[in-house]
């Protein structure tokens, strides 16, 4: 036996790790090469390794102490396992890069085929336009638009002369085939071209080809995209005529309408502006007999003229009872017009409206008093404000008037409350009250709420319609609120400085 | 004593290791590495063969033939590894 242990087991080792790999690369599946390649490389492999084999067992047979017989032999073949090995290697890498470069022309040729048949099926003429402003490349859509023949040497041109004319004025024809092969870029430019007889719309658009052997740098011609648009810029030519057309007519239906309007307006206007003076012209034609009326029958009823039996004086006293409420109807229509045509003129001053709204109650006490009406008056002791005492008191008169007039028993509350910058007047009956449905128009001119079983009320309707206005003048608002058989409550509030109130007015408006 | 059939043999090792080194870029990463620490034990095997001759007989030659089991070990583990990954060749 040997003195060399550790090196017989190193040999026994490296015997069972090339007789593993021999094996393995006996029965290792080469998918990625084809099967000549895959025969030499897995040749030239278990080459290599038959002769570690054979040295491991050599080895392990010499140092083991069997025999040396086969050492001369190892040494000899040992000198062929770098270049098997090598020569492996370089036959899969051969394979390998014959491997890539076939994918590689699979894919190109692939490549090839999509564009070739996108070219055949596109729509769109495709050219290629060389250095030389010749068409080296045209699809069949680029044949058919723009009327193509091919030449002997293989290039195309047009049958007629190809110059579209750009449809922005002062722009160069787009299709000239010498900028176009110089490298010119355009984008969607719309061009219109005579050609075979036939006008068309064509959008072009053009960029250069990179040149595939130097990277891109320079260009091997340009690419030139041809779209006939003709339909569709008609489509979009109509739509635009049509659309001013529309715009003509619509103009002509508006002045033609607004000139019906006006005429309208100005008949409407003047037939009003005759019914206002007519009103005028007769409630100021009224005044002037029916105080004569009332003067006279006022001598009468004092004895002036000589003394009345009692019959006499009664009917007097219906005389100018009736006289005084046909004036009263005359001076609300005046006052109704003169309102309607902004006429009030507010003349503001500071005064009391406390006082006011006392004198007001105490002036119609007498009339609640004669119904059987407590008249009572909720007021702050003093309350000034800056406004129009005419105006404020006339929308107390008509509050009260209609007030006592409407409630048969029961009494009325005039409440006043200052408000900070407002202030409020309220009239609350224990009347009739008024429908719901009523109420939107309470304070409509001439409208009058229907009585109880619906009959009609006495009055001119002008009342609630004057307050209204008045309150509008003054810059504040009326409102009410009633139930029927309950009673009503009209609520007017009013800026203290109607000065102040219309300066606000007038800022918002502005 | 030196043999000159072992200097051929480190010589023309040496001289196609370059075209060797060269041609594992058609193996993964992987199998690059174990081919080259295989190809790098054998020539270590092989200088340890001819220095035998000169000095230190004992620890050249042990290291020789320890330098066949590496590379024995190498092939074997690299065709394992080969095998269960479904092939050596960069994708």
């Amino acid at each position: 036996m040997s003195s060399e242990p550790l090196v017989v087991t190193a040999d026994v080792a490296a015997l069972l790790g090339f007789a593993v790999a021999f094996a393995m690369v006996a029965a290792l599946p080469m998918r990625s090469l084809d099967a000549r390649d895959s025969r030499v490389v897995r040749g030239l492999a278990l080459a290599a390794l038959g002769i570690y084999v054979f040295a491991a067992v050599s080895n392990v047979l010499e140092h083991g102490g069997v025999t040396a017989a086969l050492d001369p032999y190892e040494d000899y073949i040992e000198i062929l396992v770098f270049p098997l090995i090598a020569y492996a290697l370089h036959q899969a890498r051969l394979a390998a890069e014959v491997r890539d470069r076939s994918r590689a022309e699979q894919a190109l040729a692939s490549e090839h085929a999509l564009l070739s048949t996108l070219m055949r099926i596109s729509p769109v003429g495709a050219m290629v336009v060389d250095g030389d402003g010749r068409i080296a490349f045209a699809n069949e859509a680029a044949e058919k638009i723009l009327g193509l023949r091919v030449v002997e040497d293989g290039h195309f041109e047009p049958i007629d002369e190809l110059r579209c004319a750009s449809m922005q004025p002062g722009q160069a024809p787009v299709l000239d085939l010498f900028r176009l092969g110089s490298g010119e870029a355009v984008s969607g430019v719309l061009c219109a071209v005579e050609t075979g007889g036939r006008r068309l719309v064509l959008s072009v658009s053009s960029a250069p080809l990179p040149s595939a052997e130097d990277g891109g740098v320079s260009s091997s011609g340009t690419l030139v995209l041809v779209l006939d648009v003709t339909e569709r810029e008609a489509a979009r030519q109509e739509a635009a005529d049509a659309q001013v057309r529309y715009a003509e007519a619509l103009e002509y239906a508006v002045d033609a309408r607004t000139a019906e309007l006006l005429k309208a307006n100005r008949e409407l206007a003047e037939a009003n502006a005759a019914k206002q003076q007519l009103l005028a012209n007769v409630s100021h034609e009224l005044r002037t007999p029916l105080n004569v009326i009332l003067g006279f029958s006022d001598v009468l009823h004092k004895g002036l003229a000589g003394q009345l039996t009692e019959e006499q004086a009664r009917q007097v006293g219906m005389i100018r009872e009736a006289g005084k409420h046909l004036l009263d109807i005359v001076d609300s229509l005046l006052e109704a017009q003169r309102l309607e045509y902004a006429e009030t003129v507010v003349e503001a001053q500071a005064f009391d409206v406390a006082a006011e709204v006392r004198a007001v109650a105490d002036m119609m006490r007498p009339l609640a008093r004669s119904r059987g009406l407590a008249l009572t008056v909720e007021a702050p002791e003093r309350l000034d404000i800056e406004s129009d005492p005419r105006l404020v008191a006339q929308v107390l008169r008509n509050l009260l008037s209609n007030a006592i007039k409407f409630t048969e028993a029961g009494s009325v509350t005039v409440t006043l409350k200052d408000l900070g910058e407002r202030f409020s007047v309220t009239v609350e009956d224990t009347g009739v009250g008024i429908p719901s449905e009523s109420l939107p128009r309470i304070f409509d001119a001439f409208y009058q709420a229907p009585g109880p079983g619906g009959a009609k009320r006495e009055g001119t309707g002008l009342g609630l319609a004057i307050c209204k206005q008045v309150a509008d003048a003054l810059g504040g608002a009326v409102a009410v609120d009633s139930e029927v058989g309950v009673g009503s409550t009209f609520t007017i509030v009013l800026p203290k400085s109607v000065r102040d109130a219309a300066g606000r007015r007038a800022a918002s408006e502005a | 004593m030196t043999q000159p059939n072992e200097v051929v043999d480190l010589a023309v090792a040496l001289f196609v290791t370059p075209i060797i080194l060269s041609g594992i870029r058609v193996f993964e990463p992987r199998v690059r590495a174990f081919v080259v620490a295989f190809v790098l034990s054998l020539l270590v095997a092989l200088v340890s063969t001819i220095a035998e001759g000169f000095a230190a007989y004992q620890l050249f030659n042990t290291l020789e033939h320890s330098m066949y089991a590496v590379a024995g070990a190498l092939a074997a583990a690299g065709t394992i590894r080969i095998w269960q990954r479904g092939g050596a060749w960069r994708r």
